[in-house]
């Protein structure tokens, strides 16, 4: 939360001053290509612009890991896209580390080389993603077919309409095959799948 | 050493940003005094034998003799004490500015939850809490200090151009007396200390603003309030002789009897020729008195206590979270 009685020109500063390894001609970078103005006020600023502002004065640290807690909650969509393609155009190298604490699983998905989930402080899943394409995936079934997908154990079973939706891990695909089709396992249904639909603790890293 | 002063330097610029009533109040104050004295220079009224003239009148009609007969005492009288006099206008008003900034300035960073904001910062907590408390102990001593000493110049320069304008002798008049540059000296070295006396009480409103749930001004009065009525019952019902230890005189005694003049009390008279009687209750900076704090064991014992509360103060700020 920024103190809401600084302009942002003076934050920069501030950062700058505490900061020995804040970049500003990066940030003030950063800002240009944003719509907040120098001289306003955090007060005057909306939600975006804010969340805006804070990772402008964030990324302009040149370190080695970065944690970011639920950085685009209550963002719109448009504002969380370019977020995380900013995120990795601009930050980004290969001797940098990225935390990201979130519930939005699927809209990191694809950003990720490691996943983590913690209940109630627990590691429920610690896994690359490449591991986790390989070992996980999903069965579609119509209702006909799902009574034999029961019988091989799936970590979850979803209905959707006239379809069943079922979660395996390390399954056999040939046999998965003939039921019905295969697919890649999604972060979020892997998520809701391991974490139970139901535990307010639940968090994905 | 460089990183560590450009700290205190951002954390100290970033608190005046904040709170800017801290430069404000003296800015306002120097201006309106120059203000007032020029008004007064031009418009001012000045009762003589009886009849009222206007100053500028007065100065032009009346023989120089008589002008230097009351000259050489009130003239002088007043120069001697410009320094320490307009310190006290200063000082006075920036006691209620300094109590309500160190009672808000901790609990503030809680209420607007910016404390998470300082927190994500590579900032000790001691840093923030002592550059907080340099603030109100050393930077706006400092911009008192300067207020004066440009309202005071100012002052003085509008009065040298008034002297020669009836032809009197500035220098003599109002710049020797003055001792400008002996009472600045005393004046710097009056506010180093002031700011020794000031730390129990500003460490005591610094630790209610780190842990007070709601209005720490309130709390900063109301414990020590509370216990000065405990004490006073305890002597009224036991006997015993508590009061001497009385938290409330002891916050008063910090506020106003430090080595800084708070008080100033004017009488002018001009028909009585008598120095003493026309310019009264004038402080004057005394080395011996300003020294003399430092020979107190009060001021020390003072310090000790201090140190303790900030350290408090410190620790809850450590523990502090959004309120």
């Amino acid at each position: 939360m920024l103190p809401r009685w600084a302009r942002v020109d003076h934050l920069v500063d501030l950062v700058e001053s505490v900061q020995p390894k804040f970049d500003r001609a990066r940030c003030l970078h950063y800002l240009s290509t944003t719509r907040i103005p120098a001289k306003a006020k955090v007060r005057s600023l909306s939600k975006g612009m804010v969340v805006q502002l804070h990772l402008a004065l964030i990324l302009a640290i040149e370190a080695r890991l970065l944690v970011l807690d639920e950085p685009t909650l209550g963002l719109d969509i448009l504002f969380r896209k370019t977020f995380y393609t900013r995120l990795l155009e601009d930050y980004f190298t290969p001797d940098r580390s990225i935390l990201i604490s979130t519930h939005q699983v699927e809209e990191i998905e694809q950003l990720l080389t490691d996943v983590m989930f913690i209940r109630d402080g627990r590691i429920v899943l610690q896994a690359t993603m490449e591991s986790v394409q390989r070992d996980y995936c999903e069965l579609v079934v119509s209702a006909t077919q799902a009574e034999a997908a029961r019988q091989l154990g799936p970590l979850q079973e979803r209905r959707t309409l006239a379809q069943h939706r079922f979660i395996f891990k390390q399954g056999d695909l040939d046999a998965l095959a003939t039921l019905g089709e295969v697919r890649a396992c999604g972060l979020s249904d892997l998520f809701v799948a391991l974490m139970g639909e139901n535990q307010p603790q639940e968090r994905a890293a | 050493m460089n990183a560590t002063i450009n700290a205190y330097r951002g954390l100290i610029r970033s608190e005046l940003r904040e709170h800017r009533s801290l430069v404000l109040v003296p800015v306002s104050a120097s201006l309106v005094l120059v203000l007032l004295a020029m008004l007064g220079f031009v418009f001012g009224n000045i009762e003589w034998e009886g009849e009222s003239y206007r100053w500028l009148t007065w100065l032009a009609t009346v023989p120089t003799e008589t002008i230097e007969s009351i000259e050489l005492s009130a003239l002088q009288q007043a120069s001697r004490g410009i320094t320490a006099g307009l310190t006290a206008l200063f000082f006075l008003p920036m006691l209620v500015v300094l109590f309500g900034y160190l009672c808000g300035t901790l609990h503030d960073d809680r209420r607007d939850r910016s404390i998470l904001f300082w927190k994500s910062l590579p900032i000790a907590d001691h840093s923030s809490v002592l550059a907080k408390l340099a603030v109100a102990v050393l930077v706006v001593p400092a911009i008192i200090v300067a207020c004066v000493l440009i309202t005071q110049g100012l002052v003085m320069v509008m009065g040298t151009i008034g002297l020669w304008f009836i032809g009197l002798d500035p220098m003599a008049l109002i710049w020797k007396p003055a001792q400008m540059l002996t009472q600045s000296g005393l004046l710097i070295l009056a506010v180093a200390i002031q700011a020794l006396w000031l730390l129990p009480a500003a460490g005591w409103l610094l630790l209610c603003s780190a842990y007070a749930p709601r209005v720490p001004w309130l709390f900063a009065l109301a414990v020590p309030g509370a216990l000065s009525i405990g004490l006073r019952l305890m002597d009224t019902l036991l006997g015993t002789n508590l009061k001497r230890w009385d938290p409330m005189i002891e916050l008063g005694q910090r506020a106003f009897q430090g080595p800084l003049p708070t008080t100033i009390q004017l009488s002018f008279n001009l028909d009585a020729r008598e120095a003493d009687t026309m310019v009264q209750g004038i402080p004057l900076l005394q080395l011996n008195e300003v020294l003399g704090f430092l020979a107190s064991g009060r001021l020390w014992l003072g310090l000790l206590v201090a140190a303790g509360l900030i350290a408090l103060a410190i620790e809850g700020r450590r523990r502090a979270g959004e309120l």
